[in-house]
């Protein structure tokens, strides 16, 4: 009888979280449907090019943070300045821009890192 | 009833928490919905299309790079509205390319009229976009976010290096194009992405010591010794990069 009581309880217990996990999935797909972003921002292809960074990587080199450091710097400072244009003045231009800052930053990082593995080489 | 207890004291706990995440989804907090989502990845009986909870959620928090990696390590049935999301976080983190084979793939398979106009929307802005040919300094931009991640978040990095090799197929000449597809190539391997990276690198003839590397590597996981074998040995006899790593790398391979 205890066997048949627990049996019922378990069967119970699923099919409870099933019906949990259905009602989960349904409500989710309406929020999911409903907050999509429908209108896609305006596009810029992203680029080395971009200028900004040249100063924030060089000034984190000089202090001897080293290449890497200074493209983590670069690129927090970029994201926060991309997260501030986006939330101040929603302009899409102006996150690019700073993301595109950081992109560049990386390369250049990348591009003395290079120059400091070719300048003091070390075995594999 | 031993058992009958544990059954109560489980109390169905973790759908509670995806309830209660998804309600807060619902009413934009997305920060509370983060929390219950993560107590729901940490349960052992977390739902299997947990990136259709967690995905969004950390979209709508703009983590971009978590959202991603979620996304795309979800082994999770394909959905529609997940593939959404993940088309619109690979466009936020600006992977274009990577984005429109979403959206195309999306209205390929059937979208109902809203998604599918805004799926299209996303194609037409990408399309656009890419009427002309990209420039290098475009790659050079996927390849350093690419190389700069490797080390840390191989999955998030070969994101970035697959946008960069679809770029570079768009533009009129090669730019970098072995070196692209090694990197891709060593970020698939340190992700579990063996077969991708065979599917990658077996069609180069007599390859360069480092995409022959992580050929070999591809074949080694994947068990064909015979094919890991004929690289590391022509590795080792071109006594350039990795030939140390190859002669090891032999030693230990099965007869």
């Amino acid at each position: 009888m205890r066997r048949m009581l627990c049996l019922a309880a378990l069967l119970g217990f699923l099919g409870s979280t099933a019906w949990a996990d259905e009602r989960a999935h349904a409500e989710m797909a309406e929020a999911l449907a409903a907050q999509a972003d429908l209108h896609p921002a305006p596009l810029v292809l992203p680029s080395t090019a971009a200028a900004p960074r040249h100063a924030a990587t060089a000034s984190a080199v000089k202090r001897g943070t080293g290449p890497r450091a200074a493209a983590d710097a670069a690129r927090t400072a970029a994201n926060q300045a991309s997260q501030r244009a986006q939330t101040q003045a929603g302009s899409q231009a102006l996150a690019h821009q700073a993301q595109a800052a950081a992109a560049a930053a990386a390369g250049q990082a990348q591009s003395q890192a290079a120059k400091d593995r070719a300048t003091h080489p070390h075995p594999r | 009833m031993g058992m009958c207890a544990e059954v109560r004291a489980e109390d169905s706990s973790t759908p509670r928490h995806l309830l209660l995440g998804v309600r807060a989804f619902k009413e934009a907090r997305y920060d509370e919905a983060l929390v219950e989502l993560r107590l729901v990845a940490r349960a052992s009986d977390a739902p299997p299309d947990l990136a259709f909870y967690l995905g969004p959620t950390l979209y709508k928090l703009k983590l971009y790079d978590e959202a991603l990696v979620v996304f795309v390590t979800s082994h999770a049935e394909p959905d529609a509205l997940t593939d959404f999301y993940r088309g619109q976080t690979y466009y936020q983190l600006r992977l274009y390319r990577k984005a429109r084979a979403v959206f195309a793939g999306l209205r390929a398979r059937g979208l109902g009229p809203v998604l599918d106009e805004a799926a299209g929307r996303y194609v037409d802005t990408v399309d656009t976009a890419y009427r002309a040919a990209p420039t290098a300094a475009s790659l050079d931009y996927y390849i350093a976010q690419g190389l700069e991640i490797a080390g840390r978040d191989p999955v998030l990095a070969s994101e970035y290096l697959d946008e960069a090799r679809q770029v570079e197929a768009l533009a009129t000449a090669h730019h970098r194009h072995l070196e692209i597809v090694t990197a891709l190539a060593a970020a698939w391997n340190a992700s579990g992405r063996a077969q991708d990276v065979v599917e990658l690198l077996a069609a180069l003839r007599a390859p360069p010591p480092e995409p022959a590397w992580e050929l070999a590597r591809a074949y080694v996981t994947l068990g064909d010794t015979v094919r890991a074998r004929a690289l590391l040995d022509s590795i080792v006899k071109a006594h350039g990069a990795h030939g140390g790593d190859a002669s090891a790398l032999l030693e230990k391979l099965p007869p």
